[in-house]
């Protein structure tokens, strides 16, 4: 991993320590863990009584309580679960674009994750888009022990989702990172997100140079992810148009995300430190 | 169409590649790597923006822009258009004389005269071309022709061997075949005598002063028992120079003189021939014009008269036949006599026999002192002068009829002549020696001299061995079948007409001559020689061009101004432009 990439993510780190994750509650449910669930399970903090029903286990009942109305009872126990992230990164090619500080905000942002998640006594795995999803070497571990994050894929998130899809937690926590530019309609893949998700949150993070177009004149385009290129004319006419196609583009995932009930949240990456408050705001992080 | 000479055509015309150099920064295109091109797909949508980019990139209206601006500056121009209707014919006259030939093949002024007019003939169009050979006489070269092709054709047969170029009459006959309505174009090697006005006349010069030798003045004569060469060179180069002559006998080199001349100046050669010298030639060392560099002298032709005199008076019998030897022309021989002269009333009898009969004269004759009226035109007049002449005749002497006087003493016919019908002259002389003086003068042998020259003319074959080119080389052939051999051994029969015919001579060199029946076949040689100082003469050679065709006011009729047609032109893509603009919704 180069050493710009190895500063991002300690850099990142740094950041997160001051950051915990926000848990829902949907996410107090699952694997035996730290964190009170949000059912019963094997802890030994009192949650309740109910009526014996055949299954439970004969330890819990209280035989005090059959003894004084000769009704067996269930004694319930609050479940004592492991939340768990899943952090989602789009590690294309469109990731890294040249002159932008996309891929350091990028390392920056899934450090800064990973650490508010251990933060929230929270386990977490980092994803990354290749031939398929893989998972980053020693992702439990802390950031600076992670292994190489390569942005270099070229297919798009259906195509890598369609040959190797994640191996996502249920219940877990799920964090997609991304800058979405790519084609197809962003519902299929926020359901396929969000399918036994406690929470899905979507980070946009877009480089100032895909907010803005460039300056009017003959401009030949080279599509960072492809290699494909597309010599154009641009004046002000589609400079409006190309801002119009973006502010759609992130319109149809606002809708989806509605649809599916994801956070989505856009950022810009030269300011993406300067605004993790935004973060906050769609409950993904809080201060720790 | 004066655009290329025109400068400031050539300074507007750098607002063609400045319109060429605004398109090409205009569209050039710079690189930048995007995320994605998912947002840019929009294009398809646009008809305005976002237009795909072709390189190299020249839309219809930069072509239009590019035209309507050449269109501009080339009006700016001012540009004419020969009308056709307007269009005259070309009659060239050329040069022949040699000194077209001077220096190097490939720069000698005929071959830069030829691309001269090659150059003409694209330039400017005309209705028809005509050429005329300006030699001593001149002559046409070609019928009116449609073509500059086909002038450039017989441009071959201009040889440029003529002695001389009487360039002010293949004028005159220029103008006149042309109705002085055509454009006449002389090419020559010297500039004009005269200032040429503009109109009709044209005169470009292409010579060059080069350094030239050459022979001016050569003839061979009878001297005692042999001949006698005489020999005159010139250098006639605006420079002094050296050049070395060598005379050869046949084979044999016999005399070589170096020669160290300044401009104009000549050297005279006299030569004592022994008897039987072969022909002789001399020869220059090679310079810019080899035609005069060489000459031929054959020995002279020592023509006889035979003579038969019937003079009962014996002094003057004497005296005749005195001078008649002096002259050395009369020939010993008991064939019938060509020449009798008499006392006799009688013509004497021969088909070939002239007669001069010296009238009867009293005891007393008158003796006349003048003023004596001679007919400086008859052949027998040549050279004779005779003031303080005393000259004694009969005073009652009159003009026989028939006879026309050559010599009178007042109304007194001294001398009078009449041609036979046969041809055979006929002379009647009054002349008492006893009473006269001029027997005692030259002028005694020389009109006895001019009587047997006369009568050496007419007999067969050449008159002199020796000729000039340019001039006549008579000739009485013995009969029919006259043919002639020139120097390049081409043979050509003469038709024979009349006594005496002139021979077709073109060029310089040994020519034989050969004609009557088989069994007395008369056959000479002779040679010519390009003697010609004025026309060998580099001195004047210049290159440059004399008057213009067309006055300014012709030109205006004969050339159109197309200015109006190319701003309408310009003006029509202008408004092009403006819909093709208006088609594109504004932007370029």
């Amino acid at each position: 991993m180069p050493d710009s990439h190895r500063s991002a993510l300690q850099a990142g780190e740094q950041l997160g320590l001051r950051y915990s994750l926000v848990l829902p509650q949907a996410s107090m449910h699952g694997q035996r863990g730290e964190r009170l669930g949000r059912f019963s399970g094997s802890s030994v903090d009192f949650q309740d009584y109910r009526e014996y029903q055949p299954g439970d286990d004969l330890r819990h009942i209280d035989w005090n309580a059959y003894a004084r109305s000769n009704q067996l009872t269930v004694k319930l126990f609050r479940e004592e679960v492991q939340p768990h992230l899943d952090l989602i990164l789009d590690t294309s090619r469109s990731m890294a674009l040249e002159d932008t500080a996309k891929s350091r905000a990028l390392y920056q942002l899934a450090a800064l994750l990973a650490t508010a998640a251990t933060n929230a006594r929270c386990s977490h795995a980092i994803w990354t888009m290749g031939d398929g999803f893989q998972r980053v070497a020693n992702d439990t571990q802390p950031p600076g022990a992670w292994g190489t994050i390569a942005l270099e894929s070229a297919r798009p998130f259906e195509e890598a989702y369609g040959l190797v899809p994640p191996r996502l937690r249920r219940h877990g926590i799920r964090v997609l990172i991304s800058d979405l530019l790519w084609p197809g309609d962003p519902l299929p893949s926020l359901r396929k997100l969000t399918q036994d998700a406690a929470a899905v949150h979507v980070v946009q993070l877009l480089a100032a140079a895909d907010t803005e177009p460039p300056q009017a004149g003959n401009v030949e385009l080279t599509d960072h992810e492809t290699g494909e290129t597309l010599a154009l004319y641009i004046d002000a006419s589609i400079q409006d148009q190309y801002r119009r196609t973006l502010e759609r583009l992130q319109q149809s995932w606002a809708n989806a995300a509605r649809q599916t009930g994801t956070q989505l949240v856009t950022l810009i990456a030269e300011s993406a430190t300067q605004n993790l408050q935004r973060l906050e705001e769609i409950n993904l992080l809080e201060p720790a | 169409m004066p655009f290329f000479t025109y400068p400031l055509a050539w300074i507007a015309a750098i607002a063609l590649p400045a319109l060429a150099a605004i398109y090409f920064l205009r569209h050039r295109y710079r690189k930048q790597s995007v995320s994605s091109l998912l947002l840019w797909q929009m294009h398809r949508e646009s008809r305005e923006g976002g237009r795909r980019v072709e390189k190299p990139q020249f839309p219809l209206v930069f072509f239009l822009e590019l035209l309507v601006l050449a269109l501009l500056v080339l009006a700016a121009t001012g540009p004419r258009w020969q009308v056709p209707s307007t269009t005259r014919p070309l009659i060239v006259v050329l040069d022949d004389s040699q000194s077209m030939l001077a220096g190097p093949e490939d720069s000698s002024p005929r071959a830069l005269a030829m691309a001269h007019l090659d150059e003409v003939t694209q330039e400017r169009r005309f209705r028809s071309f005509q050429l005329i050979i300006a030699g001593p006489t001149p002559g046409l070269l070609s019928d009116r022709l449609g073509k500059p092709e086909l002038m450039m054709e017989k441009l071959e047969d201009w040889s440029c061997r003529a002695p001389e170029a009487n360039l002010e009459a293949a004028i005159r006959m220029a103008r006149a075949l042309g109705h002085n309505n055509a454009d006449i174009l002389v090419l020559t090697d010297a500039p004009p005598d005269r200032e040429i006005p503009a109109g009709r006349l044209r005169w470009n010069a292409f010579g060059k002063p080069r350094l030239n030798f050459g022979f001016i003045n050569a003839a061979r004569s009878p001297h005692a028992d042999g001949d006698r060469a005489m020999l005159e060179i010139a250098n006639l180069s605006a420079q002094p120079g050296t050049n070395t002559v060598k005379v050869f006998a046949g084979t044999n080199l016999i005399h070589e003189a170096p020669l160290n001349l300044g401009t104009n100046a000549a050297r005279k050669l006299t030569i004592p021939l022994p008897a039987g010298t072969p022909a002789l030639r001399a020869e220059l060392a090679q310079d810019a014009l080899l035609g005069d560099n060489r000459i031929d002298l054959l020995p002279p032709l020592r023509r006889t008269v035979r003579v038969q005199l019937s003079i009962t008076n014996s002094a003057l019998s004497s005296l005749l036949t005195d001078t008649l030897s002096a002259t050395g022309m009369r020939a010993a021989t008991n064939q019938p006599p060509e020449l009798v002269i008499h006392q006799s009333d009688n013509v004497p009898a021969g088909k070939e026999a002239w007669s001069l009969r010296l009238m009867p004269v009293p005891e007393k004759p008158e003796r006349y002192t003048g003023p004596f009226v001679i007919d400086m035109a008859h052949p027998l007049t040549r050279g004779l002068s005779l003031p303080g002449i005393v000259w004694g005749a009969h005073p009652g002497a009159t003009n026989t009829p028939g006879f026309l006087p050559v010599i009178t003493a007042g109304n007194i016919p001294l001398l009078t002549h009449r041609t036979l019908k046969d041809g055979r002259e006929q002379l009647n002389l009054t002349f008492a020696p006893e009473h006269s003086t001029m027997h005692d003068t030259p002028q005694w042998p020389a009109l006895i001299w001019n009587l047997l020259q006369w009568r050496t003319r007419a007999q067969n074959g050449l008159t002199a061995a020796n000729h000039r080119l340019g001039l006549d080389v008579p000739y009485r052939p013995a009969g029919t079948n006259t043919i002639l051999t020139l120097p390049t051994d081409t043979q050509g029969e003469l038709a024979s007409f009349g006594d005496e015919i002139r021979l077709p001579i073109t060029g310089p060199g040994v020519h034989w001559v050969e004609s009557g029946p088989a069994t007395n076949r008369l056959k000479e040689s002779f040679a010519v020689n390009f003697l010609a100082g004025a026309e060998s003469s580099l001195v004047h050679a210049e290159t440059g061009e004399w008057g213009r065709w067309g006055t300014d006011s012709e030109i205006r009729f004969e050339y159109a101004t197309i200015m109006p047609y190319l701003v309408f032109l310009g003006l029509m893509l202008m408004a092009g432009h403006l819909y093709a603009i208006h088609k594109q919704g504004g932007r370029i």
